[in-house]
C-alpha cells in the first residue's frame, strides 16, 4: 500500500508561527498514523454492543455523551446515543478486526478514519487559541479532561477533545479531512497573535 | 510645538518623564504619556477642534470621556486613516496625526458656516420636507449635494492594512466598568472564587476615581484593591474593552482595543479583537454621565462638563481655562468648581438652587469661589470661544427666569445638570428605565435574570455606598453561580474618605431666554445639531411619542446614541406637552452601544478566511496540473485544464471532445455519499426513493430520485447494494448536506422504529470517474482483480478490487452517456490512485476533464442536473414519470399528485437548438410563443452549451407541453441583453439516444 497523504499536505510548514522572539506559548501539529471507527447500534441493543467491545479493547466505554474514556492509545468518544468513535493508531489491530461478526448483528461498524484530520493544539495559549473560533469554554473546570465537544470553528465541523496530558492544556481537534486545509490556513493566521511552534507531524 | 501653557506644573496621572509630539490639522503640538488628544489639545489652549453636523457651527471638547459629541477628529493617514474618534477617548502617542472635520477650507474660516445663518430653515424635517420632489428619483440627485455640506469624516481611501481578530470568552461573573463599584464587584466576586472578567473602557482601571486629586485617600484604596485583583488568578482584567451589545442568554459583544494607541499594531497583534463572551451573571458597574443644560449658545467652545474639567484638572494636570463659572444644579459640580480653584483657576458657581449645604457653602467660600444661587445662565457669548455668560435670576420648579444681570466675564463654562446611569446595555435587552424624580434620573426598571446593577449606574452618587453597593452585588453573583460561603475580608468602602452630606438637585432642563432679551439657539443633541427649537416644532407638527420625536429630529440618534441629550429630550418633551416625565416613556437602546469597526465585526474572515473551502484529496494534483477551479458551495472543484493558449471553452470542448472519443477522468469526490446500514435499509430507502430498492440485488446500482413532501423533486444520484443490509447512497454535491439532514429528520421523527443507521462517508472517499470508450481497458489495465468484460460487470454494476494495492470500490455507472465507472478509493489514497490512473492512462490518450465539460457531456445526453431540479419540477417535468413506483408509497408520493403538479401544460424537459443557425444559447431564457414575449412565456432555458459531438450550441430546456412540440420553433427571449432567438424543440437526448455506447 502507499504512504497515505496527509490532507495537510500541500500546506504543512513546520517551524515557528508569528512575529515575537519568546518561548512558544502554544504548538500545534498533525496526529498521523491513527485511525477512527465507528460503531453504531439501535435504542434498547446498544449495552450489550458497548460490553462486547469493552471485552474485546479490555477498556470501559463511555456513559455519557460529553465525556470520553481514553485508555492507553485508544480514545473513545459517545457521539450519539448509540453511537461511539473509537480513535486509535491505525495499525490497531483491534480496531481493524471489529465488524459484524465480532460485534454480532446489532451493531454497525463504519470506517471514517480517512474522514477526519487530528491536529493537536497544546500549551499555555492552547485554549485562547482555540477559543479565537470555538464557542465552547474550555476552561478546565468546565472542560476537564476527556471532556469533548461537537461544534464549529470558523464554519467548519470539529470534535474537540481535551486529552489526559499532564503539564499545559492539550486538546486534539477532529476536521473534516476536505476542510482541513481551510482549517490549519485558519488556525496558523490565529496562532500569528502567539507566538507559537508548528512542529513536525507525530 | 507650543509650550502647553495651560498645563499645571504639578499634579495628574501623566508621565512626565515621556513626552510626546502630535499634530493637530498640520501643526504640532506636545503632550505626555497618559494624555488624551483631548488634554493635550486642552493643555495648548485649543478649544476649537471641530465644525457641528449640519450648521457648521465653532466646537470644542465637550465632555472627558466616550459620550464626547463634538469632539469627532480623523485619525492617521493613508490606508489607516480613520474618521469620526472622539478626541476625548484617543490615547496621545509620539507622531499622532489628528485632523478636524466637516469644515472647508479650514477649521478656523469654514466658508459653510453661512448655513447658521439660515438656520431657521434647516429645522427638523427639513430634508423630508424639500427633497422628496418632483420625482421619486430626485433624493438620489440631492443627496451627494447634502452630503458633501453636512456630515462627518471621510471614509479611508483603501482597505485597512492591519488585522483584526474574533474570539470566544467564558466566566462566571462579567462585570461592566472599572470604576469604584466595577472594581469592587470583581473583588468580591473574586474572593469567592468565581471566574471574573472585569471589563475596563479605559486604559486604567478607577473610573471616576481617576479624576480624583492625585495622591488622596481615593488612591490609596484604588491601589490597594487593583493589587489585590491582579492577584487572584480566576480574575481577568480587560481594559481598553467596550461591553458595547448584551445579547441573549447572557452573550455580550466585547471590542478590545488591543493596537488603537500605539501607532501601528505590534507585530502579530490584531489592531482591535471582538469577543463574544459569555458569561452566567453579570453586574453592570457602568458608572453614570453627566447631564448638560439647555441654554442659548450652549455649544460655544469653552463650555464643557464639570466633571470633565476636573479630569482634566486632576488626571491630566490641564485647566481648561483661567476664569470658569461653574452652571450646575447639583452638589456634584462644586467638587470640580474646588478643584479647580485649588489649581489657581478663579471660579464662580451659578447655582439654580436657593441654598445649599453650609458645609459646602463654607466650602466654596473658602476657596474664594463666589457664589451665585437662584440662577441660571441664560446664555454664553462669544465667536469661536466663550467669552462671557449672562446670569439671571431663575425659578427651576416655575421654570421661570428673570431678567438678565450684568455678564460674567469667563473663558470657561462648566455645567451639570444632574447625572444620567449609564444603562444602556440593559435597555439593550428590553428593560425599560423608570424615572426617579427625586434624583432626577432615569433608573433601572426590572432587571433580567442574570443581571445586577451596581454602584453609580444604580444611581448613587456617594463613593461609599457605590463601593458598598458593588461588593454586595459581585459577592450576590458569585452566590448565584455557587462560590457561596467563603468568608468575606473587611469592606474596603470603610478605607475611603469621609463624604460631605448632599442637597438635592433642582431639575433643570432648558433655560428659557431672558425676557426681552432675543432669542439664540440651544442645543439639546449637539453632535445632530439637533435644538430646542426642533423639539418644539416636531411636538407643534405633532410628534408626541418619544420614538416619534427621536426620529423625527434624529435627536440620540446614531453614534451619539442620546448619552448626554436623551434625559433633556425627555424633559424639555415632557415640559412641552405639560406631563410629567414618567409618563413619556423612554427610547430603546440597541447595539452598538459604541462605534465598532466593521473590520473588528469580521475579525479574520476576510479575504482568505472570508469562508472556508473544501477541497478534494486530489486537489493539489489538480493545482499542479494547471487547473482553473470553480466553486460548487464551499467545494473547489477543477474547471477545466488549460493548454497553453486555450480559453476556457477551447479547453472544455477539447476536454469532452476527448472523453467522447477515448477516456476522461473527472474528480467525483465531492458527490455526496452516504452509508445506509441496519436491517431495515430496503424500507427505508423505499420510502426516500420513488423507486424500489428492496428488490435491488447486492452488487448492483441503481438511480433514484428523492422527492420533497410536496411532491417536488429534492435530489438524485444512486445507490449501491453492497451487502444485504448495507447501501452506498450518492448524492448531489449540492445536495449532500440537505439530504442527510432530511434522512436524519426522518428517522428520528418519522420513523424512529426503523432500525437504520445513516452516516455521511462523503470525506471519507476519493472519487474519480472514468468515462469514454476506452474506460474499460484503461481501468482493465490497472485493477487486476476485477473482470470488465460486460457480462461479469454489467451497467449499473457494483464492484470491489484493487488499484495496485490501494483498495477500490468500482460502480459502473454513466453521467456522460459513456462507458462509464466510478473509482471510489479511501481519501488518503485518493491521490494516489489518482495518478496511477493517470499514469496509465497515457497509453489510452486519456484526458482529465473538469465540472464544464461534465456539463457539456451531460446535457448532450440529456441528464438532469442542478439547473433541473431547481426547486419547481416534478418527476414528469423531468420526463422520469415511470420513475415514480406505484406498488409502494414514498416520502411526496401523495403531493406529486395534485391538480396543479399532473396538470399537462406544465413545461416539461426538452431539448433546444437555434433555428436558425448555430447560436449560442443562454441559460435563463424565456420560452416565448413565437412573436408573443409577454408573461412568464411557455417555458424557460436552463441549461446550454457547446455540443463537441454535435458541433454545435445545444440546451435543455422546459416548455408547456415538452416533446409534444417536438420540431416546433419558439423563441428564446433574454431580456438582460435584449436578445431574441428562435429555438428548435427536440428530444433532451441529443448524443446515443439508444444507449449504445453506455452498454458498449
Amino acid at each position: 500500500m502507499p504512504e497515505q497523504r496527509s490532507a495537510l499536505a500541500a500546506v504543512y510548514k513546520p517551524g515557528r508561527n508569528g512575529a515575537r522572539e519568546a518561548p512558544a506559548s502554544v504548538a500545534i501539529f498533525e496526529r498521523v498514523g491513527r485511525t477512527l471507527v465507528q460503531v453504531s447500534g439501535w435504542p434498547g441493543a446498544f449495552d450489550p454492543v458497548c460490553r462486547k467491545l469493552e471485552t474485546l479493547l479490555n477498556c470501559r466505554m463511555p456513559a455519557s455523551g460529553l465525556r470520553a474514556v481514553s485508555e492507553g492509545v485508544l480514545s473513545i468518544f459517545r457521539v450519539g446515543p448509540e453511537r461511539l468513535w473509537l480513535a486509535g493508531p491505525a495499525d490497531d489491530r483491534m480496531l481493524q478486526r471489529l465488524d459484524e461478526s465480532a460485534l454480532g448483528h446489532d451493531a454497525v461498524v463504519t470506517a471514517i478514519g480517512q474522514s477526519r484530520t487530528v491536529v493537536r493544539v497544546t500549551g499555555t495559549g492552547a485554549r485562547q487559541l482555540l477559543n479565537r473560533g470555538l464557542p465552547v469554554d474550555l476552561d478546565a473546570a468546565v472542560f476537564p479532561v476527556d471532556a469533548f465537544a461537537q461544534s464549529v470553528i470558523h464554519h467548519i465541523p470539529v470534535l474537540v477533545h481535551r486529552i489526559p496530558i499532564i503539564g499545559d492544556d492539550s486538546f486534539e481537534i477532529y476536521i473534516t479531512s476536505d476542510y482541513a486545509v481551510s482549517f490549519w490556513e485558519w488556525l496558523t493566521e490565529a496562532a500569528q497573535s502567539f507566538v507559537c511552534e508548528i512542529r513536525k507531524p507525530e | 510645538m507650543s509650550a502647553q501653557p495651560f498645563r499645571l506644573a504639578r499634579g495628574g496621572r501623566i508621565d512626565r518623564a515621556r513626552p510626546l509630539s502630535f499634530t493637530f490639522d498640520g501643526r504640532a503640538y506636545g503632550g505626555f504619556a497618559g494624555d488624551t488628544l483631548a488634554s493635550a489639545l486642552l493643555a495648548n489652549g485649543v478649544h476649537l477642534v471641530g465644525r457641528s453636523f449640519k450648521y457648521h457651527r465653532p466646537r470644542g471638547i465637550y465632555t472627558a470621556g466616550l459620550e464626547e459629541p463634538n469632539a469627532l477628529v480623523s485619525l492617521r493617514k493613508g490606508d489607516r486613516h480613520e474618521p469620526n474618534v472622539t478626541a476625548t477617548t484617543v490615547e496621545l502617542f509620539d507622531g499622532l496625526e489628528a485632523r478636524s472635520q466637516n469644515r472647508w477650507p479650514s477649521l478656523d474660516f469654514d466658508l459653510m458656516g453661512a448655513i447658521d445663518r439660515f438656520s431657521t430653515i434647516f429645522a427638523a424635517g427639513f430634508y423630508y420636507k424639500t427633497f422628496m420632489g418632483p420625482t421619486r428619483g430626485a433624493w438620489m440627485f440631492y443627496e451627494k449635494f447634502i452630503r458633501r455640506a453636512t456630515g462627518f469624516g471621510d471614509p479611508p481611501p483603501a482597505p485597512d492594512p492591519d488585522c483584526y481578530e474574533k474570539g470566544h470568552a467564558f466566566c462566571d461573573v462579567l462585570v461592566v466598568g472599572g470604576g469604584a463599584s466595577g472594581l469592587a464587584a470583581a473583588l468580591a466576586a473574586g474572593r469567592r472564587g468565581a471566574r471574573v472578567v472585569l471589563a475596563e473602557d479605559g486604559a486604567d482601571l478607577g473610573g471616576s476615581l481617576l479624576s480624583e486629586p492625585f495622591g488622596g485617600g481615593t488612591d490609596t484604596w484604588l491601589g490597594a484593591v487593583v493589587g489585590e485583583l491582579k492577584s487572584l488568578p480566576n480574575v481577568r482584567t480587560m481594559k481598553r474593552t467596550t461591553v458595547f451589545g448584551a445579547y441573549d442568554n447572557r452573550v455580550f459583544g466585547l471590542l478590545e482595543r488591543v493596537g488603537d494607541h500605539l501607532p501601528v499594531p505590534a507585530p502579530g497583534q490584531p489592531r482591535q479583537r471582538y469577543w463574544i463572551l459569555r458569561a452566567r451573571q453579570v453586574v453592570l458597574a457602568t458608572g453614570m454621565l453627566e447631564r448638560p443644560i439647555v441654554f442659548g449658545n450652549n455649544d460655544l467652545p469653552g463650555v464643557m462638563l464639570a466633571s470633565a474639567a476636573r479630569c482634566y484638572a486632576n488626571r491630566h494636570a490641564v485647566v481648561p481655562g483661567r476664569k470658569a463659572v461653574v452652571f450646575t444644579n447639583n452638589d456634584t459640580a462644586y467638587d470640580a468648581a474646588l478643584d479647580l480653584a485649588a489649581a489657581g483657576v478663579e471660579v464662580g458657581v451659578v447655582d439654580a438652587r436657593n441654598t445649599i449645604s453650609a458645609d459646602l457653602e463654607s466650602a466654596a467660600r473658602q476657596a474664594g469661589i463666589a457664589l451665585h444661587l437662584g440662577c441660571a445662565v441664560a446664555r454664553a457669548n462669544g465667536k469661536k470661544r466663550v467669552r462671557n455668560v449672562e446670569v439671571c435670576a431663575f425659578d427651576p420648579v416655575r421654570v421661570e427666569i428673570g431678567p438678565a444681570k450684568p455678564a460674567l466675564p469667563c473663558d470657561l463654562l462648566l455645567v451639570s445638570g444632574g447625572w444620567t446611569p449609564t444603562l444602556q446595555l440593559l435597555g439593550q435587552r428590553g428593560v425599560r428605565p423608570r424615572y426617579d424624580a427625586k434624583r432626577a434620573m432615569l433608573i433601572a426598571g426590572n432587571v433580567p435574570q442574570g443581571y445586577r446593577v451596581a454602584g453609580s449606574a444604580s444611581g448613587k452618587l456617594s463613593l461609599r455606598q457605590r463601593v458598598a453597593n458593588g461588593l454586595r452585588e459581585g459577592s450576590a453573583a458569585a452566590e448565584a453561580c455557587g462560590f457561596a460561603g467563603s468568608p468575606q475580608p473587611a469592606l474596603p468602602a470603610d478605607a475611603l474618605p469621609a463624604e460631605r452630606a448632599m442637597t438635592d438637585i433642582a431639575p433643570v432642563w432648558a433655560v428659557p431666554d431672558p425676557p426681552g432679551a432675543g432669542h439664540r439657539k440651544k442645543f439639546v443633541d449637539l453632535q445632530h445639531d439637533v435644538g430646542y427649537d426642533d423639539i418644539a416644532l416636531a411636538v407643534r407638527e405633532g410628534y408626541e411619542s418619544v420614538e416619534h420625536l427621536k426620529h423625527y429630529t434624529t435627536l440620540g440618534m446614531a453614534i451619539d446614541q442620546g448619552k448626554t441629550s436623551s434625559v433633556n429630550g425627555l424633559g424639555i418633551l415632557a415640559q412641552m406637552l405639560g406631563r410629567p416625565i414618567a409618563a413619556i416613556g423612554t427610547t430603546t437602546f440597541r447595539p452598538f452601544y459604541r462605534p465598532v469597526a466593521i473590520g473588528a465585526l469580521a475579525g479574520q474572515e476576510t479575504g482568505l478566511h472570508f469562508k472556508p473551502a473544501r477541497r478534494s484529496p486530489m486537489h493539489d494534483w489538480h493545482v499542479r496540473h494547471g487547473a482553473v477551479f470553480t466553486t460548487t458551495g464551499l467545494w473547489l472543484r477543477p474547471w477545466y485544464y488549460p493548454k497553453p493558449g486555450e480559453t476556457a471553452r477551447d479547453a472544455y470542448v477539447r476536454e469532452a471532445a476527448g472523453v467522447r472519443k477515448t477516456v476522461g477522468m473527472v474528480d467525483v469526490s465531492s458527490l455526496g455519499k452516504i452509508d445506509v446500514q441496519g436491517p431495515d435499509a430496503a424500507e427505508f430507502l423505499n420510502r426516500v426513493y420513488t423507486n424500489a430498492f428492496d428488490t435491488l440485488a447486492v452488487g448492483k446500482a441503481r438511480y433514484g430520485v428523492m422527492l420533497r413532501p410536496d411532491g417536488i423533486v429534492a435530489d438524485d444520484g444512486t445507490t449501491s447494494r453492497l451487502a444485504e443490509q448495507h447501501y452506498f447512497m450518492t448524492t448531489t454535491t449540492l445536495g449532500a448536506g440537505k439530504v442527510m439532514t432530511f434522512l436524519e429528520y426522518l428517522l428520528q421523527t418519522a420513523w424512529p422504529t426503523l432500525r437504520v443507521q445513516l452516516t455521511s462517508v462523503t470525506s471519507q472517499w476519493a472519487a474519480a470517474a472514468v468515462a469514454g470508450p476506452r474506460s474499460r481497458d484503461l481501468l482493465t489495465a490497472v485493477v487486476h482483480d476485477v473482470d470488465f468484460g460486460n457480462d461479469a460487470f454489467p451497467y449499473m454494476g457494483v464492484r470491489h478490487g484493487h488499484l495496485g494495492t490501494i483498495p477500490v470500490r468500482l460502480l459502473r455507472v454513466s453521467f456522460s452517456g459513456e462507458m462509464a465507472f466510478e473509482v471510489y478509493a479511501p481519501a488518503g489514497y485518493g491521490e494516489a490512485m489518482w495518478q496511477a490512473l493517470a499514469d496509465a492512462g497515457s497509453t489510452f490518450d486519456l484526458v482529465v476533464y473538469g465540472v464544464e465539460a461534465l456539463g457539456a457531456l451531460r446535457v448532450e445526453k440529456g441528464h438532469v442536473a442542478g439547473a433541473e431540479i431547481e426547486g419547481r419540477t416534478t418527476l414528469a417535468d423531468m420526463g422520469l414519470a415511470r420513475m415514480a413506483s406505484k406498488k409502494k408509497p414514498f416520502i411526496g408520493s401523495t403531493l406529486m399528485q395534485r391538480e396543479g403538479l399532473v396538470d399537462g401544460d406544465r413545461p416539461q424537459l426538452v431539448g433546444l437548438e437555434a433555428a436558425g443557425g448555430d447560436v449560442a444559447l443562454r441559460a435563463g431564457a424565456i420560452l416565448c410563443e413565437p412573436g408573443r414575449h409577454q408573461g412568464h412565456g411557455i417555458g424557460f432555458v436552463s441549461s446550454v452549451t457547446y455540443s463537441s459531438a454535435l458541433g454545435r450550441h445545444i440546451a435543455l430546456g422546459f416548455v408547456a407541453g415538452g416533446m409534444a412540440r417536438e420540431g416546433e420553433i419558439v423563441d428564446a427571449i433574454f431580456p438582460l441583453r435584449r436578445e431574441v432567438t428562435a429555438v428548435r424543440v427536440r428530444s433532451p437526448h441529443f448524443v446515443d439516444p439508444e444507449g449504445t455506447r453506455l452498454n458498449a
